[in-house]
């Protein structure tokens, strides 16, 4: 009985289904699996993947043993209606899966034979072969523009930007129809140095957890006491622990476990290597005489390389000022200026914020560590002013905040900063005293 | 609806202000429009007691008093003597249709599940919830698709791909009618440019004809026809003619009808 048209046309071997081309068609998929053929199907398969049910049993005229139909293998309506008389259950998924995955053990996602799935591909592979041409011609137009000599100079380099920001649009758009692409990148598998896998991760990140980053430094006024409102900030996602604890942004840190091991995980969304800085600013430093706030720098580090497949800072990595003898003999330059003050919070005093900033330094530049490690002073540190000096770009940003604990006397011992004994109180101030208004006005 | 009369005079002659007038007036002071403060003052002093409505209004005239002044917050200026003086001050009325635009937020903001006093501390039940919970559980509700990771990838590459194509048929079209358009107005500048021999300035150069100015009668003459609006409404278009419909009736409701 021939079948009606209306099956896929994509598995041919379905469409005609005769007993003889099903022998063939069965025939030809017991090849691929194994190489003798067995009489019976319930003797031990000799198939490749040992999960893989054993083929029904080869004969010119079908003995139809009912107890071999597989629920997830019958693919003919004859099969299909057998089992459910006989073992009284039904097929497992569609008609055409089932045929499927007789040929093969896995079908991969792009041939899986999906009639609608396989036009809207057709559709996407189209419109993807169209922005590459896109993409050629944009490169085509930028290597003129760049060659054109009769320009004016800031005119050239708008257009330049310009276009070359088209040209990353293009880029993306060639690729963020793909499901492969959506695949791997959610299986956290994706390249970063590509451009689509670092938007999809920009976006990803500006959905949720930026959003709950910049609630957290704007409540807690990070922004603007330490630095000033910036639009499009933060850039780079930065992730703070210590030794095996993750810090959410603005979590209050034990000073036992914010005194070792601080460890940035900065993740740029642009393509290229930079060199950071890295600054933990204490906003929150009680000063009595004045009642009121100073600032402290817990740690100073420049020229840390970042690029975005590459942004692990543990800062006992990085390199102090006396550390000499680089591999191979090449001096590295120093990176650290002030090496890590673990937080601490006097008793009594209330808790202190402790800020970490990520800033990028300009294009091709290298701070001189030693010549800042001579200026550089803990306290009283203004990041706006080493920020305008240096001219460097604030791209990410994280807190933590402390408060006295039981750890924090020892922390301050062994840190061998004076003050663990000492404790604040408020000052008690002395109400005015009451004076009794003329009576007329509140008659 | 205008009301001219100041606060100040009010307070001192003591004359009855209806409660929608008074409404209007705090909200007219405060710069709002006046049906939106209407309808926002009646949800907001709901939820305020009667002594924090009395504070409220007292700020307000006190406010008046020092055109706007105060310590605590920055007001907008008083409008009232604005509204004495200009008589077109109208209040912004919007239609009823709309009145849920400007619904103020009756729940908590805080996701953190209320209890109540009054039951011992059980959580406060959200009629929303229950009703989504109801409308989602009941068993003639289709039950919800979920779907397999391959299955929701192709779901989701056949939907790009709808709309992907989609915005290219859209823009196929708006590009026709662009083209169709700009056809015709080359067109018209074309004949605009044209005397009665059919011949631009240029080809009348060319031919040594002699030159004509372009704002002589002859040039653009069939263009300036084919410009006129005149006889345009002549035969007015069917589509203008009003469908047979049960309802809204022409006439609207007939409230004095009887048997």
């Amino acid at each position: 009985m021939i079948a009606p048209k209306r099956l896929s046309r994509s598995l041919q071997s379905v469409t005609q289904c005769t007993n003889h081309e099903r022998q063939n068609f069965l025939q030809s998929t017991r090849r691929t699996l194994s190489s003798t053929i067995h009489v019976n199907a319930s003797v031990e398969s000799a198939s490749t993947t040992s999960s893989q049910p054993p083929p029904p049993p080869a004969s010119p005229v079908r003995l139809e043993d009912a107890s071999s139909l597989n629920p997830e293998n019958v693919f003919t309506r004859r099969e299909e209606r057998k089992l459910v008389r006989t073992q009284k259950i039904n097929p497992v998924s569609s008609r055409r899966r089932r045929a499927a995955l007789q040929s093969t053990d896995s079908v991969p996602f792009e041939q899986l034979p999906y009639q609608c799935f396989q036009e809207a591909r057709k559709i996407l592979i189209a419109d993807r072969a169209e922005k590459i041409k896109q993409i050629e011609a944009q490169r085509e137009r930028i290597a003129r523009l760049k060659e054109n000599g009769n320009m004016n100079e800031t005119a050239k380099k708008q257009k330049l930007d310009s276009m070359n920001r088209h040209l990353a649009e293009l880029k993306i758009w060639a690729d963020i129809n793909d499901p492969i692409v959506k695949k791997t990148f959610e299986d956290g598998k994706g390249d970063l140095n590509k451009p689509i896998y670092r938007f999809l991760a920009d976006r990803k990140w500006r959905s949720y957890a930026r959003k709950l980053l910049v609630q957290r430094i704007t409540q807690m006024n990070v922004i603007p006491d330490i630095l000033p409102h910036i639009s499009d900030f933060p850039t780079a996602s930065v992730d703070l622990s210590f030794a095996r604890h993750d810090v959410q942004p603005g979590a209050f840190v034990l000073s036992e476990i914010s005194e070792k091991y601080c460890k940035l995980n900065v993740q740029v969304y642009d393509k290229g290597e930079r060199m950071v800085t890295i600054v933990v600013v204490n906003p929150d430093v009680p000063n009595v005489e004045k009642d009121g706030f100073d600032y402290r720098c817990h740690f100073l580090a420049a020229n840390v390389p970042v690029n975005p497949t590459s942004g692990s800072i543990p800062f006992s990595f990085l390199r102090s000022l006396d550390s000499e003898g680089g591999q191979d003999g090449q001096v590295e330059t120093p990176q650290i200026i002030l090496p890590y003050l673990p937080s601490y919070a006097q008793k009594g005093a209330p808790y202190q914020r402790m800020t970490v900033f990520v800033l990028q330094q300009p294009e091709g530049v290298t701070l001189d560590v030693a010549d800042i490690a001579t200026r550089a002073k803990r306290e009283s540190f203004i990041l706006r002013s080493f920020i305008d000096r240096h001219r460097l770009t604030p791209i990410g940003v994280n807190m933590w905040r402390t408060k006295w604990d039981e750890s924090t006397a020892g922390v301050m011992e062994r840190a061998g900063i004076e003050g663990s004994d000492v404790e604040f109180k408020r000052k008690k101030i002395e109400p005015l005293p009451y004076k009794k208004l003329d009576g007329e006005r509140y008659r | 609806m205008v009301c001219t009369r100041s606060k100040e005079r009010d307070r001192r002659c003591k004359l009855k202000v209806t409660s929608t007038e008074k409404k209007t007036l705090i909200a007219q002071q405060r710069g709002d429009s006046g049906a939106a403060a209407v309808l926002g003052m009646s949800c907001r002093e709901r939820y305020l007691d009667r002594d924090a409505r009395r504070h409220h209004r007292r700020l307000q005239r006190r406010d008046d008093l020092e055109d706007g002044h105060t310590h605590d917050n920055m007001k907008p200026p008083s409008t009232a003597l604005l509204r004495a003086f200009s008589p077109l001050w109208r209040t912004n009325a919007i239609p009823f249709t709309a009145r849920g635009c400007l619904a103020q937020q009756q729940s908590s903001f805080s996701t953190t599940e209320q209890r109540m006093a009054r039951d011992k501390g059980k959580p406060k039940t959200d009629m929303r919830i229950t009703l989504i919970r109801y409308h989602l559980k009941h068993p003639l509700t289709p039950r919800p698709l979920r779907f397999s990771r391959n299955r929701a990838l192709r779901h989701w590459t056949i939907h790009r791909a709808w709309r992907l194509y989609q915005s290219k048929l859209r823009l196929s079209r708006q590009l026709e009618l662009e083209r169709q358009y700009n056809s015709m107005a080359s067109a018209c500048e074309a004949l605009r440019l044209i005397d009665s021999h059919g011949l631009t300035a240029e080809d009348r150069s060319k031919l040594g004809e002699p030159e004509v100015s372009e704002g002589g009668k002859d040039v653009g003459r069939l263009y300036r026809i084919a410009m006129r609006k005149d006889q345009i409404w002549d035969g007015v278009p069917i589509e203008y003619a009003r469908i047979q419909t049960e309802s809204p009736p022409r006439d609207g409701w007939n409230h004095s009808w009887t048997r």
